[in-house]
């Protein structure tokens, strides 16, 4: 990889993550109801104990020291403490992180490479039936909400069948291995979930990049060359297909992180989305608003390093 | 293309006139509520009846609460089909306005709209709008405007891609010569140009807006003043459902949602075939 594509892609993410934080800042004020209102927002109260209110607070100095302020509380890590856990929130949000994380990759891979599968299947027999079956349900998909999907799963698996846990993340009497093969019992039906609603319509997509490539000319000079069917879907289709993908997933990476939001709440998943939804619940201001900018930067960062990826793959992106 | 012939044109494709005959009956469906629903939706009182499976009575079931499922669908649709029009109308609006500004200013303006446009793109939108509903209070406004706030980028993008391919154009380059103005430019020959995007992504935004409603209605950000399909998965939920074993009070709001999004879908797809004469051209082949 090329060092000054990297270095711009480094200050490119530095600086999205600036404007994200720039945004929470603004949003956080500019909202009415918001937190600090609450405290001193009250007509009873006198004068020179709003005053005293708004000092504690750092909101008698002007506007753009409380953005410093902000700014560097948070290359800190400081983002205040919450109002029901009672100890610094980035502790909390970084303790549910891996769980969203666990929950929504790993299906994201797995989808990825049978997308690719099938996608080149599909795409090298196009206007076949397994083509236009594929496609139908993919266009389809998009109109189903995916926390209904969800929720159809639990109904049958669950509880018609009796395959899974309702609820939950791992049984509290395993240890060891066996809370390992709890957990992956536990979260199952939810990476189906995430897995059968995204992978048909990734692999549309992995089809569409190899409809267009069959029409280059390499792949009739491999053609030319004699070589085997399926070496020519390795060497040549796979691997163009392969960079486009990537770019595609950094389309996804907010939705997926975001709507995992949904996901946690049907599975009782104790990830950063079931927390902002505790937050919000229980009016945790620091605790919410830290959720959401770590979410935010989470996905930047996730943007960043499926960028990476894409430029291995696909070396023609970095001369761009 | 005539309007009276669009519309016949558009019937005679079948995903046409699926999405004809479903958002029609949709549509009839919220103005006639009252008359349609056989029970009131909002009656919570009926105790006795509570968790029945669907009958002839009650076509969808009863709920916890004995208030009938069907009549509380037949009101819910008054709030997709509202949201996802208000939603798509100023996405539509607002992102194709800017898409235009973009493609014909360019330069500095252009650059600027574009990193906005990438910035609002790689927003995780559902918990910042919890967020902001956390703060503002559930309201119906407070959330239309939120879907639109997200939703406007990727519309402006595609639109600015339209205008910046269309100006290089002869004729645009021709209209110039003759001293056209920009306005002209904007109104007689680039805005055109973008028609056809612009009703199939206004008719994709309805049906995303109509989905992120249910979303945040199921998580208990909706208007708690008004049954939508997205709250009776909410009650089901908080009501414990799926432990009691009551399948029709998830299955059928969630086929209403399914069926509104997919219905304004299949319109829009129809539309473009229709619109753009190289997917028409491809169809008339077949």
């Amino acid at each position: 990889m090329s060092f000054p594509y990297l270095v711009k892609r480094i200050i490119q993410m530095v600086l999205t993550i600036f404007l994200a934080l720039t945004l929470s800042f603004v949003l956080i004020r500019a909202l009415p109801g918001n937190p600090a209102e609450r405290f001193y927002g009250d007509p009873r109260i006198p004068e020179e104990v709003k005053e005293q209110i708004k000092a504690a607070f750092g909101l008698d100095k002007p506007v753009w020291m409380q953005y410093l302020h902000f700014l560097k509380q948070f290359a800190k890590g400081d983002l205040g403490v919450s109002y029901t856990y009672n100890r610094s929130v980035t502790s909390v949000v970084l303790e549910r992180l891996p769980w969203t994380l666990f929950l929504t990759a790993v299906p994201t891979v797995v989808s990825m490479v049978a997308a690719l599968k099938i996608g080149v299947y599909i795409g090298c027999k196009r206007g076949k039936l397994a083509d236009k079956l594929i496609s139908c349900v993919a266009f389809a998909l998009h109109s189903v909400p995916t926390f209904w999907f969800a929720l159809l799963l639990v109904l049958f698996f669950s509880f018609k069948v009796g395959l899974f846990p309702l609820q939950g993340m791992f049984d509290p009497k395993t240890e060891g291995f066996a809370k390992f093969l709890s957990l992956i019992h536990h979260v199952f039906l939810g990476w189906l979930t995430l897995f059968l609603v995204n992978t048909p319509s990734f692999a549309v997509y992995v089809r569409n990049m190899v409809v267009s490539i069959l029409g280059e000319e390499f792949i009739i000079t491999a053609r030319a060359k004699g070589l085997l069917e399926r070496e020519i879907r390795k060497r040549h289709i796979l691997r163009n297909a392969l960079g486009p993908l990537f770019s595609m997933l950094t389309l996804r990476i907010a939705g997926m992180l975001g709507g995992a939001v949904l996901i946690e709440t049907i599975f009782s998943w104790k990830g950063m989305g079931l927390l902002v939804l505790e937050a919000s619940r229980n009016s945790d201001y620091p605790l919410l608003q830290a959720t959401v900018m770590i979410t935010i930067v989470s996905v930047i960062l996730a943007n960043f390093f499926a960028d990476l990826l894409q430029t291995l793959f696909d070396p023609r992106v970095r001369f761009e | 293309m005539k309007r009276y012939s669009f519309l016949k044109h558009l019937w005679y494709s079948s995903q046409g006139k699926f999405g004809i005959i479903t958002l029609s009956l949709l549509v009839i469906m919220a103005v006639f509520a009252p008359l349609i629903a056989p029970f009131d939706p909002y009656d919570i009182t009926q105790r006795g009846l509570r968790l029945q499976p669907p009958s002839w009575k009650h076509l969808f079931g009863t709920d916890w609460y004995g208030t009938d499922i069907f009549s509380q669908i037949v009101y819910g649709s008054r709030i997709s089909l509202i949201i996802g029009g208000a939603t798509a109308l100023g996405v539509t609006v607002i992102g194709g306005l800017l898409g235009v500004i973009a493609g014909v200013y360019g330069r500095g303006i252009d650059t600027l709209l574009m990193r906005i446009v990438d910035f609002v793109m790689v927003l995780p939108g559902l918990p910042i709008m919890i967020m902001i509903l956390t703060y503002v209070g559930n309201s119906f406004y407070v959330l239309i405007m939120v879907l639109v706030l997200f939703g406007w980028a990727g519309i402006s993008r595609v639109v600015r891609a339209v205008v910046l391919s269309e100006k290089k154009r002869g004729y645009v380059e021709a209209a110039i010569c003759a001293g056209a103005t920009k306005w002209y430019l904007i109104k007689k020959h680039l805005l055109p140009a973008t028609y056809p995007l612009l009703v199939v992504n206004t008719a994709f935004t309805a049906a995303g807006s109509m989905l992120a409603e249910a979303g945040l209605s199921f998580l208990g950000f909706g208007d708690p003043r008004v049954i939508s399909w997205g709250k009776i998965l909410n009650n089901a939920r908080t009501s414990n459902a799926l432990v009691l074993g009551a399948w029709w009070w998830i299955i059928f709001p969630g086929l209403a949602i399914f069926l509104a999004s997919f219905s304004v879908m299949s319109l829009g797809v129809a539309a473009e075939k229709l619109l753009n004469p190289k997917l028409r051209d491809r169809r008339e082949e077949v």
